[in-house]
C-alpha cells in the first residue's frame, strides 16, 4: 500500500506549494527519494508529521474524530493559511469529507452562489458576523477515497489578529447505494453528526499575526485621483482581502477589489505584490513593497497607453448586472447601484448598462429610473463591513463623474427567452402592458421588442453566438446552426420587420458571432453590433470584458447620457471588441460618416488610426499539471498574435470578405492604416482585427443602389428561419403562436425579396 | 444573463465515473462523479467511462495525460471534441496482479484555444482483486 499512500503524501505537499503555502524544499525532494528507495510508509508519515494540523480517524460508523496534530495553529489576520490533514481510515470508507468550526463565518453560500448569508430569521446578520472569525475549507480533493491513511489540505482564515480559542472538525458523506434526492449523503451526514453527544472537534489556542490598514495612493499619469482594481498578493501568491469572506464591493470570485484613491486594504506586515489596471486601456502596474510595522501606505501609478476620449470615442458596456447568476442567486438580493458604479468605475467604463433580469427583477427593478446616474461609491452595509473587521471610508475621486450606469431590462428568465435574450436600452417604462408578472410577458421576442422601440428605446439580442456555432471558423459561412440556445436567434426575424436594432458579442468564437451579422448586412440591413461582458454570469473579471467604444462630439454624461450614446452608436463611428486594440477615424476617402454614396464603381481608400498593445512576448504556456485559467478567452488580443511576434493583422473587409490586410505592431503606438480597394457594387466595409476589434461598418451606396450583396446570404437567412421555427415554436404560447409564424413568414418573404435583388450570388 | 441562476456548475448526471465539463469560457475541470471505480480482475484490459460536457463548442483534442504508476498499465487515448454538448469516452486500466494503486490524471483541451491549453487534473485510486 505504499503507492496510494505516497501518491496521497505528494499530491498534498504539491497542493500546499501550488496553493503558496510550500513545506521546505528538501521535503518534497525526501518524499521523492521515498518512491525511489526505501518505500517505507512510516518514513513517509514521519516526514509529513511536524506539517499536521489535524488528526482525523473516521470509525466504522463513518464518524470523523479529530484530534490536534504537531504543526503549530499560527494564523494571519486577513488571510489564510494551510496545513496538512492526515486521515486515518481503518474500515476503508469512500466518500466526501467537509472541514467546519463553530466560528465560520459563511458569507458566501458556494451553493447558491450568494454573497451574503440567508438567515430567514433575523433581520440583520451583523451579529453573527461579530461572533464569527474564523474560515475553514479543504484544498482541492475532498473525496475520501478508501485508502487506510491518506493526507488532505485544509486552509483556514482569521479575521481577527491575537490568540483565538477555535475547533475545527470534519463531516463524511458516506457513498451510498442508495440515492436520495431529498436527503443527499451531505445533508444525512450533517443530520447524524447533529445528534452525536461524543466530542468529534479538536480544539486549538490559535494565535493570529495581526494586520492593519494600509492606505493606497492611487494616481492617473496626470496624478488626478481615481477608481481602480487592486490585486495584492504576499510572497506566497495568497490574496488580500480574502477572497473567502468578502462583503460587497468586494467580490469573493475576483482576485482584485476595486479601491479609490485613499482608500485602504487590510494587511499584516511582509512583502507583497500589487498588481494595479484601470480596464484594458492600462498596462498592469506591478508594485512590490516590503511592509513594516511604520508602513501605513502605498503609492501606485498608473500606466495608461491607450486614451479613446481624447479622440472623441467613449466606452460602453451595454450589459452587466448587479444580480443573479456568478453571485447573488438569492432571488431577492443583488447588490446596489453604490457597488456597481465602483466597479464600473474601477475598469475605467464612462457608461455601464445594469440589466435587471429574471430572478432578480422584482427587487432590481427599484433602481430603474429611466435615467443616467453616478452615485458616490458607498458602502452598501457599514455595519457589515465593520463587524467584519473592514473599516474604510469610501473616497471621491476626480474621475467618478465620468463613469454612469443606466437601469435597464434584459429578456431574460422570461417565457421569450428560449428566442433570444433580448437587451432592452433606454426604457422610460420597464413593466410590459397588461402584465402583473413575469410569467405574463409574450412568449416570443417579437411583441417586446416593438414595445421597446415605443418608448424609442435600442433593443437587440445578448451573448449573440450561443445558438449559432456550426463547428467552422470560416467567415462567412454558410451552414445553417441548430438556434438550441438564447443568443442572436430571432433576430433574423425581428430585423427585416424593423424590430431589431442590433446584437451584443465578443465573448465566444468569431465565426458563432459574426456570420449572422455578416449575412444582415449583406443583404442591405443596418444591424448594429456591439461588444458586451454580460458580468458576472459569462466574465466574471469585472464590467468591460467586451465594451464598445462610441464617437460623440461631447462626453455623455447627465441623466440623458445613455441617450447621447445611443444616439452616436446609431449615426457615428463606433468599434467593439475587448479594448485592447482601437479604431480611431476609420474612413473610406476621408469621410467618416457611416451612410454614403457614389455615383459608380471604382476604387476607394479606406483609412484608420490603430492602436493595439501586447506584451513583446507571449504569455508563458503553463507548466504541466498547473490550471491555465487565467489564459486568454473569448476575444483577446492574445489570440491575435501572429506566432511568437509582436504583430497582429489588420483587414479590411467588404462585404463581409477580406479585401486586404496589413501587419500592425502592438506596440501601443497609434499608426495609420490605409487599403485601396475596388467597390464593385454597393457594398459595406469595415476593419477588425479578428478577436479583438471591429467596427461597425460603412456603408456605401453606389448609382442609389442598395447593398444587396450575397443572394446566398439572403438564402441562409431564409432557410435559417424554418431551422429557428423548428427549434422555437414549441415555446411559443398556443394563443401567440399564429401571430408569430405570420412574422415568421413574413421574414422569408423580406428575404427572398432581397435576394430576388440581389446582383452576384 | 447566460447559464442557470444558481449552481451552474451542477453534477454531471452521467454514469460515467469521470466527467469532464468544459464551460462556455472552455475552461476544463475534471471531476469524479458518484459512480465508483469497481474493483476489477488481473490480466485483462477494463475500459472506466468518461463523459464530456462541452458547453464552450471547444474542438480539437482532449489529451489525458499520466507518470507511469507501478503495477498497473493505463491506455488513455486523446478524444477529439467535436463541439457537440456531449460525448462520451473512455480510457483502460490493466493489472498484472492484484494491487491498489493511485493514478493522478491531467486533462487538456488543445486546438480550439490557439494552442494555449486549459487543463485539470484528478485522481483515481483503483483496485485489483
Amino acid at each position: 500500500m505504499f503507492q496510494p499512500l505516497h501518491a496521497s503524501a505528494t499530491r498534498a505537499v504539491e497542493k500546499l506549494r501550488d496553493i503558496g503555502e510550500p513545506l521546505p524544499d528538501d521535503l518534497a525532494s525526501q518524499l521523492a527519494k521515498l518512491a525511489d528507495g526505501s518505500q517505507s510508509s512510516a518514513a513517509v508519515e514521519d516526514l509529513l508529521r511536524p506539517y499536521v494540523l489535524v488528526d482525523v480517524s473516521i470509525d466504522e460508523q463513518g464518524l470523523p474524530i479529530s484530534t490536534p496534530g504537531a504543526a503549530q495553529p499560527r494564523l494571519v489576520q486577513h488571510g489564510w493559511r494551510s496545513f496538512l490533514v492526515r486521515i486515518d481510515n481503518p474500515h476503508r470508507l469512500v466518500g466526501d469529507l467537509a472541514a467546519q468550526s463553530n466560528h465560520v463565518l459563511n458569507t458566501v453560500d458556494y451553493h447558491s452562489h450568494a454573497a451574503r448569508i440567508a438567515m430567514a430569521d433575523t433581520l440583520t446578520i451583523v451579529p453573527r458576523i461579530k461572533s464569527s472569525w474564523l474560515e475553514v475549507k479543504l484544498a482541492g480533493p475532498t473525496d475520501v477515497s478508501g485508502l487506510d491513511v491518506e493526507y488532505k489540505v485544509i486552509s483556514l482564515y482569521s479575521r481577527d489578529g491575537g490568540s483565538q480559542s477555535g475547533e475545527l472538525g470534519f463531516v463524511l458523506a458516506v457513498e451510498e447505494a442508495e440515492h436520495s434526492y431529498t436527503r443527499p449523503p451531505m445533508a444525512k451526514a450533517w443530520r447524524r453528526m447533529g445528534s452525536e453527544n461524543r466530542p468529534y472537534q479538536a480544539s486549538y489556542e490559535f494565535d493570529c499575526l495581526s494586520a492593519r490598514d494600509i492606505r493606497f495612493d492611487i494616481r492617473e499619469p496626470d496624478g488626478s485621483s481615481c477608481v481602480a482594481a487592486l490585486t495584492v498578493r504576499d510572497s506566497q501568491r495568497r490574496s488580500y482581502p480574502s477572497k473567502g469572506m468578502r462583503l460587497a464591493p468586494d467580490m469573493f470570485f475576483h482576485e482584485h477589489v476595486y479601491r479609490a484613491t485613499g482608500e485602504v486594504i487590510t494587511l499584516p506586515i511582509g512583502q507583497y505584490e500589487i498588481s494595479a489596471r484601470r480596464g484594458p486601456e492600462y498596462r498592469e502596474v506591478r508594485v512590490e513593497v516590503d511592509l513594516t510595522a511604520d508602513d501605513d501606505a502605498v503609492t501606485i501609478e498608473l500606466d495608461r497607453w491607450a486614451d479613446p476620449a481624447r479622440h472623441g470615442y467613449y466606452s460602453g458596456d451595454p450589459h452587466i448586472h448587479a444580480g443573479g447568476c456568478s453571485h447573488y442567486s438569492v432571488p431577492s438580493e443583488g447588490v446596489n447601484p453604490e457597488t456597481m458604479i465602483r466597479h464600473v468605475r474601477g475598469e475605467g467604463l464612462w457608461m455601464g448598462s445594469v440589466l435587471t433580469w429574471g430572478p432578480c427583477y422584482y427587487h432590481q427593478k427599484q433602481f430603474f429610473s429611466g435615467s443616467s446616474i453616478s452615485p458616490r461609491a458607498e458602502l452598501e452595509w457599514p455595519a457589515m463591513q465593520q463587524a467584519q473587521g473592514m473599516n474604510w471610508d469610501p473616497q471621491d475621486t476626480d474621475h467618478d463623474s465620468q463613469s454612469l450606469l443606466r437601469y435597464d431590462l434584459e429578456v431574460s428568465g422570461f417565457p421569450s427567452s428560449h428566442s433570444g435574450h433580448v437587451i432592452l436600452l433606454g426604457l422610460t417604462d420597464q413593466d410590459y402592458p397588461g402584465t402583473k408578472i413575469i410569467e405574463d410577458w409574450p412568449s416570443y421576442n417579437l411583441p417586446v421588442m416593438r414595445w421597446g422601440h415605443a418608448q424609442n428605446a435600442m433593443v437587440g439580442y445578448a451573448h449573440c453566438g450561443l445558438g449559432l456555432s456550426v463547428s467552422t471558423s470560416e467567415l462567412p459561412n454558410y451552414v445553417i446552426p441548430g438556434f438550441q440556445s438564447i443568443g442572436s436567434n430571432e433576430i433574423i426575424v425581428d430585423v427585416p420587420l424593423g424590430a431589431a436594432d442590433f446584437q451584443c458579442g465578443a465573448e465566444f468564437d468569431p465565426a458563432s458571432e459574426l456570420n449572422i451579422w455578416y449575412h444582415l448586412l449583406n443583404v442591405g440591413y443596418r444591424t448594429l453590433m456591439l461588444g458586451e461582458t454580460d458580468y458576472p454570469c459569462i466574465y466574471d473579471d469585472g464590467p468591460g470584458v467586451g465594451r464598445t467604444y462610441v464617437q460623440l462630439p461631447e462626453p455623455p454624461q447627465g441623466p440623458q447620457a445613455l441617450e447621447s450614446w445611443l444616439g452616436g452608436l446609431k449615426d457615428r463611428a463606433s468599434y467593439f471588441g475587448d479594448g485592447r486594440s482601437h479604431v480611431y477615424d476609420f474612413a473610406i476617402d476621408g469621410d467618416t460618416t457611416r451612410e454614403q454614396t457614389a455615383d459608380a464603381a471604382g476604387p476607394v481608400r479606406v483609412s484608420a488610426t490603430v492602436a493595439a498593445w501586447l506584451p513583446e512576448d507571449p504569455p508563458a504556456l503553463p507548466a504541466a499539471g498547473q490550471p491555465a485559467y487565467s489564459a486568454p478567452v473569448g476575444w483577446h488580443l492574445e489570440r491575435s498574435r501572429i506566432g511568437r511576434t509582436r504583430t497582429v493583422l489588420v483587414e479590411v473587409l467588404v462585404n463581409g470578405v477580406p479585401a486586404g490586410s496589413q501587419e500592425l505592431v502592438a506596440d501601443g503606438n497609434e499608426q495609420a492604416v490605409e487599403f485601396d480597394v475596388p467597390l464593385e457594387r454597393s457594398s459595406w466595409v469595415a476593419l477588425r482585427i479578428l478577436r479583438s476589434v471591429h467596427t461597425q461598418p460603412i456603408f456605401v451606396e453606389l448609382a442609389g443602389r442598395p447593398i444587396r450583396a450575397s443572394r446566398r446570404s439572403a438564402q441562409w437567412l431564409h432557410d435559417s428561419v424554418d431551422a429557428l421555427w423548428k427549434a422555437k415554436s414549441g415555446f411559443i404560447r398556443e394563443a401567440e403562436r399564429a401571430d408569430a409564424r405570420e412574422a415568421y413568414d413574413a421574414a422569408q418573404a423580406a428575404y427572398l425579396t432581397r435576394s430576388d435583388e440581389a446582383e452576384v450570388d | 444573463m447566460y447559464g442557470e441562476p444558481a449552481g451552474c456548475c451542477g453534477p454531471v448526471d452521467t454514469k460515467a465515473p469521470i466527467s469532464v465539463t468544459i464551460n462556455p469560457e472552455a475552461r476544463v475541470n475534471v471531476a469524479r462523479t458518484a459512480a465508483r471505480v469497481e474493483p476489477v480482475a488481473p490480466g485483462h484490459w477494463h475500459p472506466i467511462d468518461l463523459t464530456i460536457v462541452n458547453d464552450g463548442y471547444v474542438t480539437g483534442q482532449l489529451v489525458i495525460e499520466s507518470d507511469p504508476v507501478p503495477g498497473v498499465e493505463l491506455d488513455l487515448p486523446p478524444h477529439d471534441l467535436t463541439g457537440e454538448p456531449r460525448q462520451e469516452g473512455a480510457i483502460r486500466v490493466r493489472f498484472d496482479s492484484p494491487a491498489v494503486v493511485d493514478v493522478t490524471l491531467n486533462f487538456r483541451a488543445l486546438g480550439a484555444l490557439g494552442g494555449l491549453a486549459n487543463h485539470s487534473a484528478m485522481h483515481l485510486l483503483l483496485r485489483s482483486q
